[in-house]
């Protein structure tokens, strides 16, 4: 019974980390990999968002200085 | 749930998935017993949760490339973006410029970038961008054996550009690619266009028992 909890709580964070019902099938999962699942989302939506701010500094560099200005503000308005 | 580990269309949406959350396949064995649609739904919901956030910051992105050159543009999205940005910006750009912006990124850099392209942008992209360029990035994605990134591919190209990718493609290659393509429209679109003898060689081919879990898949047709 407890372990059923366990895993309806890791299919809850699942569908919280996914911002959606995951496909059915996958509550046939156990625990360890509905968390599993869970931390890769969780881990690859934080890197993607680090990413994506340390990428937009590094393209500003890169703009030729003319333009950099009104680049800038067009990105970050 | 049924455990079918030999899937290759299966197997391929588990790459694709491990590619967008950055693990290796096996790291996401368990689902070697998800339906294959269920695996491309997670991967579907994964992609709105990774990307739909920063779908304004790219559309900004897009908007300002759009004062500078296309060969700036390129070179800003080899030094900074790198591939994965590179082709999330791609997906929101105007689909001739996103052509354009292509024609001058290496072969292996838009190699890297059709890995994480989405199709639906792929299918509007790719039909404006040169052959030379699209022969490039093919071969450099045969090189790598990445049949699984081919495949997101069938589908989206024009018959002028399907033709001469045919032509530079081996047999088993092809039947691996189209084992794991995910538009049946862009398989028949493929058998279509071969000839009775390059049909015949692919027959040959698909009976050898290397090709066994593929010429399953592509049993109606072969």
């Amino acid at each position: 019974m407890a372990s059923h909890r366990e895993s309806q709580a890791a299919l809850s964070r699942l569908r919280g980390v996914l911002r959606g019902q995951p496909p059915a099938t996958l509550s046939e999962l156990n625990r360890q990999d509905l968390e599993d699942l869970a931390d890769a989302v969780d881990s690859a939506r934080r890197q993607h968002s680090e990413a994506l701010s340390a990428a937009l500094d590094n393209a500003f560099d890169q703009v030729p200085r003319l333009f950099r200005s009104t680049v800038r503000r067009i990105v970050t308005r | 749930m049924s455990a079918a580990t030999n899937d290759p269309a299966r197997q391929a949406e588990i790459v694709k998935l491990g590619r967008l959350l950055g693990r290796e396949p096996d790291s996401l064995r368990y689902l070697q017993g998800v339906p294959v649609g269920d695996i491309r739904a997670l991967r579907d919901l994964t992609n709105a949760a990774l990307f739909d956030d920063d779908g304004e910051v790219l559309k900004r992105l897009a908007a300002a490339g759009k004062l500078l050159p296309t060969g700036v543009v390129a070179a800003i999205s080899e030094r900074a973006f790198g591939p994965l940005l590179a082709a999330r910006v791609a997906g929101v750009m105007e689909p001739q410029r996103a052509a354009d912006v292509g024609r001058h990124l290496e072969p292996t850099f838009l190699a890297d970038v059709c890995v994480q392209l989405d199709p639906r942008a792929a299918r509007e992209i790719v039909p404006r961008m040169d052959l030379e360029t699209v022969l490039a990035v093919t071969g450099e994605l045969l090189d790598r054996a990445d049949y699984v990134t081919l495949g997101r591919f069938v589908g989206a190209m024009p018959d002028n550009e399907l033709a001469a990718i045919l032509e530079i493609t081996e047999d088993d290659e092809l039947v691996r690619v189209c084992a794991v393509a995910e538009s049946a429209e862009g398989v028949a679109q493929i058998f279509g266009m071969l000839g009775a003898k390059r049909l015949a060689s692919l027959r040959r081919r698909a009976r050898r028992k290397d090709l066994a879990h593929e010429a399953e898949v592509l049993s109606d047709r072969l």
